[in-house]
């Protein structure tokens, strides 16, 4: 399983690598939107450090629904994915495969945008392995209810549209969890024993689990 | 046809019942001493919130249902259906009678205590399962995605409660939910709300029902105009068999076909 997996996370990238739609699209997208917050709150420094946290999270996953949309489109594309379900392979090694690639390329993404933020509005950053940590486990939980999702609204028409629709309730918790460990990775005494740090790891495990579960009867119709 | 009559039975039913509530609630109980006649807003929120748990509730059993190859059917997905718009409908009541509630009795429309965020969390997760249910696939793909979608929000919700509780909590207490709960209820006013728990409960069996019903309909329509979409291609078929086959031998020509080499004249 884990050789399938990983044959559909290098599929994956290496689509991503000849294409560059994260590179070329998304993340300049990200970086679009922060500047769009700096001018829509007319660059008052203050606020905007204030509302680092937030911002990052709503900004890092809109983003994400692109690559995820992206992510399905190239399955789409000529019924890959109806391939993948005649040649028997475990839904679960696709499930894995995939967030593994989707994953990566949130993870160049987050960074971007984190340093975009760093640099633009100029928050304190009291711990960055709080900051990693916590990243890590939120892309994880968004990675793998946007692949459910994905796969659910995945047909010829209206599909895309509706993704972020499915996706930013359930996703509330994250948001939430993940935004809280910003703020407490503000302070310089903050470490890895924050106690939302824990919170969003244990929603992490269940999304992820919620995830590898459900994947299967999304995909196979 | 006993199914019509325990539908408009229970129509007439829930009927009468929610018009008594509102005699009750309106004009035989008393207002209250600290809310006055705001409190009579208490007969209408608690059974309506607890009527969209209910829907979700009887949704998430309904799409497990249907899940399980034992008891697949589409029946069960009817009745996911049929229960998640009237949740739907009651979580947007929910919300409605909380903010005209909480306008006056705490001075705002909204304000982001603990159960009001993951009940507009819950109306938009739902609101989501509907759009999905509007993707056009075949009724067997979209009974299965929209199962699977279902089984999520109900995993969900807790974990989206459980979030919110923490988030209040942790930052600032929470204070206003504590604020009607421990008002205790009396008398005429205990039976009014248990009143007003019956009938929208059976507001709400009846309008499930005449949803599962329309869900039926529609199906059978769906299903009646591909048998005629297939007799028209039937017979499509038949006449343009009928028009090779007189190319073929002209002994079978129509009458009113003339053929156009006649009347030219040999050279």
């Amino acid at each position: 399983m884990i050789r399938r997996a990983w044959a559909v996370a290098r599929k994956d990238m290496l689509i991503e690598v000849h294409s560059k739609v994260a590179l070329n699209q998304v993340i300049p997208f990200a970086l679009a939107v922060l500047l769009t917050f700096g001018f829509a709150l007319d660059t008052r420094n203050q606020l905007l450090a204030e509302i680092a946290p937030g911002l990052f999270w709503v900004v890092v996953l809109f983003s994400s629904l692109y690559l995820i949309s992206r992510s399905f489109r190239v399955e789409r594309e000529n019924a890959a994915m109806e391939g993948l379900v005649l040649y028997g392979i475990d839904p679960m090694a696709v499930f894995f495969g995939k967030l593994a690639a989707l994953a990566l390329q949130m993870f160049v993404l987050e960074a971007v945008a984190a340093a975009g933020i760093v640099i633009l509005f100029n928050p304190p950053v009291g711990s960055l392995g709080l900051l990693a940590i916590s990243a890590v486990a939120a892309t994880l939980a968004i990675g793998s209810i946007g692949l459910v999702y994905g796969a659910l609204s995945s047909s010829e028409q209206s599909g895309e549209s509706l993704l972020p629709l499915l996706v930013i309730p359930v996703l509330a918790p994250i948001v939430i969890s993940a935004a809280k460990c910003w703020s407490d990775a503000e302070s310089a005494g903050a470490g890895i024993y924050d106690p939302w740090l824990k919170i969003v790891a244990i929603f992490s495990a269940v999304f992820l689990a919620v995830g590898a579960a459900a994947f299967g009867p999304a995909m196979e119709d | 046809m006993t199914t019509t009559l325990v539908r408009k039975a229970v129509g007439v039913t829930s009927l009468a019942l929610v018009a008594a509530t509102v005699v009750m609630g309106l004009f035989v109980t008393p207002p209250d001493v600290v809310q006055g006649n705001l409190a009579r807003l208490l007969y209408v929120h608690p059974p309506v919130a607890w009527v969209a748990y209910l829907a979700y509730g009887v949704t998430s059993i309904a799409s497990g249902l249907y899940l399980w190859r034992p008891t697949r059917s589409l029946k069960w997905d009817r009745i996911a259906v049929a229960s998640a718009e009237v949740g739907v409908v009651f979580t947007g009541l929910t919300l409605v009678t909380g903010s005209i509630w909480g306008r006056p009795a705490w001075g705002v429309w909204w304000t982001w205590d603990a159960r009001l965020t993951t009940t507009a969390i819950l109306f938009v997760l739902y609101l989501g399962y509907l759009a999905l249910r509007r993707i056009p696939l075949s009724p067997e793909t979209r009974a299965k995605r929209s199962a699977v979608a279902a089984l999520i929000a109900f995993i969900d919700v807790p974990i989206v409660h459980e979030s919110v509780v923490w988030w209040r909590t942790l930052h600032q207490g929470a204070t206003v939910a504590t604020l009607g709960a421990n008002t205790k209820v009396h008398g005429i006013m205990a039976w009014t709300l248990l009143l007003g728990f019956i009938a929208f409960t059976m507001v709400y069996i009846w309008m499930a029902m005449v949803r599962y019903r329309v869900e039926t309909m529609s199906a059978e329509i769906e299903a009646h105009q591909l048998e005629a979409w297939e007799a028209e291609r039937m017979a499509e078929a038949d006449t343009s068999d009928a028009a090779i086959g007189r190319l073929l031998d002209p002994g079978t020509r129509a009458p009113d076909e003339v053929p156009t080499d006649q009347g030219v004249a040999p050279r």
